[in-house]
């Protein structure tokens, strides 16, 4: 550290500022005599438990789906793949109103997909949990698949060459080899991941509605607050904080630092 | 080189200068959400009649211009879309005392070909329906809990959307069977149905700044022909 010359020092300092002033100046903001029954009641309880139980399901998700995605993005040859690779990366650019109005579009009560599964099924996706699970999957798996495929470009093939060789399966060389190679970058990713899904709020929006108890997310809770009682938005914003620096924190000792 | 770095800072120092402060002329028209259009043909008007003047609008909901105003922001006109975000101002901030300029009422609203065969309020009361309603912070969700509490029933509603806009898209694209939205918010492809209610919701307008040009904006507003304006775009008037 003493080693990095001072004009970095200085920068990187303002670095650090740009990003804890806001923070400091929220937590000056924040009711403390009101925060615990804020906290406590019924409707910002939902909305954490929905909050966490839908981040969660976004994680699983990208263990399911994004990952198999992304080691194909980083291994096969196909063509089109550039365009498959845009497409898959384009919920990190679009704005998150616009994914959750697409989302709608094709899975809606009269969307692309959506329509004949009502008409089949009399399943409805908007304004559910579904909803929900869907619209911040949606936006926040792409952050596992940058990252995996990433480091699996940079993994250094010859140890699955050697496996194969050996006379493991291409399948027993990517659970036993590839994967674990990569591992501390799939544990980044789904850590993104989560932490992206919890804080969506733009897509969820759009997409499920609001509605507390069944799609009001913390994120939204706070939004609807934040155009009323502004304090317990502030509490709510507060809450947030706290559950994803604990979760972050955690997350960094147990999977990047792997005994 | 040093002569360079001067002009560098020269040309930053500058940058910031030119960044700051309304420019000459400028009039910053803080408006809520739902009367951007009406705003918009007023601005025109406004405009064409005092040339000098350019109006600038800052469209949002009533309750965040508000708090736009208490942190601070550089406004001349506040047009609120309720009377409570004036009201919890301090009467110190604003330059005039607040006028009622507009009036607005509930209406439903449902996608065409009206799937969920919606006839008047009491077809809320249908769980099969999906029923949507802005969220109770913004002034048409209030206003809508209100007329379906006054009309004693039981509407389980699917979603409160932060904005009537956000909830109009959803009604028009088929994904809610019915929405309560204001009677000027209207798409082509949306059909209504008028509830019976004397219930509205009243649009006070404010001089934040002293500025005369303000002062002008907010006497054209309620001037006849600034009513005539918002009365095409379905607003009542006080």
């Amino acid at each position: 550290m003493s080693r990095q010359p001072l004009w970095l020092k200085s920068l990187a300092v303002v670095g650090v500022l740009f990003f804890a002033v806001p923070l400091l100046a929220l937590v000056v903001r924040v009711p403390w005599g009101d925060l615990l029954e804020i906290i406590s009641s019924e409707e910002t309880l939902s909305a954490l438990w929905l909050s966490i139980v839908a981040s969660a399901a976004a994680v699983v998700l990208s263990v399911v789906i994004g990952i198999p995605l992304a080691v194909l993005l980083a291994s096969a040859e196909f063509r089109g793949k550039a365009l498959v690779r845009a497409i898959v990366l384009l919920p990190l650019v679009l704005p998150p109103v616009v994914g959750g109005a697409a989302l709608l579009f094709a899975l809606g009560r009269t969307g692309l997909i959506g329509e004949p599964l009502y008409d089949l099924t009399g399943l409805v996706l908007p304004f559910s949990i579904w909803g929900v699970v869907i619209a911040v999957s949606f936006v926040s798996i792409p952050f596992t698949v940058i990252t995996v495929e990433g480091a699996l470009r940079g993994s250094d093939k010859r140890f699955e060459v050697a496996a194969r060789s050996l006379g493991a399966d291409a399948w027993k060389t990517l659970r036993h080899v590839t994967l674990p190679m990569v591992s501390p970058a799939i544990y980044a990713g789904l850590t993104l991941t989560w932490a992206r899904a919890f804080g969506e709020f733009g897509a969820t929006v759009a997409f499920a509605g609001s509605l507390a108890g069944r799609t009001e997310t913390l994120p939204l809770a706070i939004f609807v607050n934040l155009q009323g009682d502004r304090s317990a938005a502030i509490a709510l914003s507060l809450l947030m904080v706290v559950v994803s620096v604990v979760v972050l924190v955690l997350m960094r000792d147990r999977w990047l630092n792997p005994r | 080189m040093n002569a360079r770095r001067g002009l560098y800072v020269a040309m930053v120092v500058g940058l910031l200068v030119s960044g700051c402060g309304a420019s000459q002329g400028e009039l910053l028209v803080s408006a809520a959400a739902s009367l951007g259009e009406a705003f918009e043909a007023i601005e025109d008007e406004f405009e064409r009649l005092h040339p000098d003047i350019d109006v600038v609008l800052n469209l949002a909901g009533s309750t965040t211009l508000a708090n736009q105003i208490v942190e601070g922001a550089p406004v001349d006109v506040f047009a609120s879309a309720d009377e409570m975000s004036v009201a919890n101002l301090d009467p110190e901030i604003l330059h005039s005392e607040p006028a009622v300029f507009a009036t607005n009422r509930i209406q439903i609203a449902m996608p065409a070909g009206n799937p969920g065969e919606v006839v008047g309020l009491d077809s809320l009361e249908n769980n099969d329906l999906l029923v949507g309603s802005c969220d109770v912070s913004v002034p048409c969700g209030l206003l809508a809990a209100q007329i379906v509490e006054d009309a004693e029933l039981q509407v389980e509603f699917d979603t409160f959307e932060p904005n009537v806009k956000a909830l109009l898209t959803k009604v028009e694209n088929g994904e809610l069977d019915a929405g309560l939205v204001y009677v000027t918010d209207t798409f082509p492809g949306v059909e209504i149905v008028e509830i019976e209610s004397d219930r509205t919701t009243s649009y006070p307008i404010a001089a934040v700044s002293a500025d005369q040009d303000g002062t002008l904006f907010v006497d054209f507003v309620l001037s006849p022909a600034g009513q005539e304006i918002l009365a095409e775009f379905g607003f009542g008037t006080p």
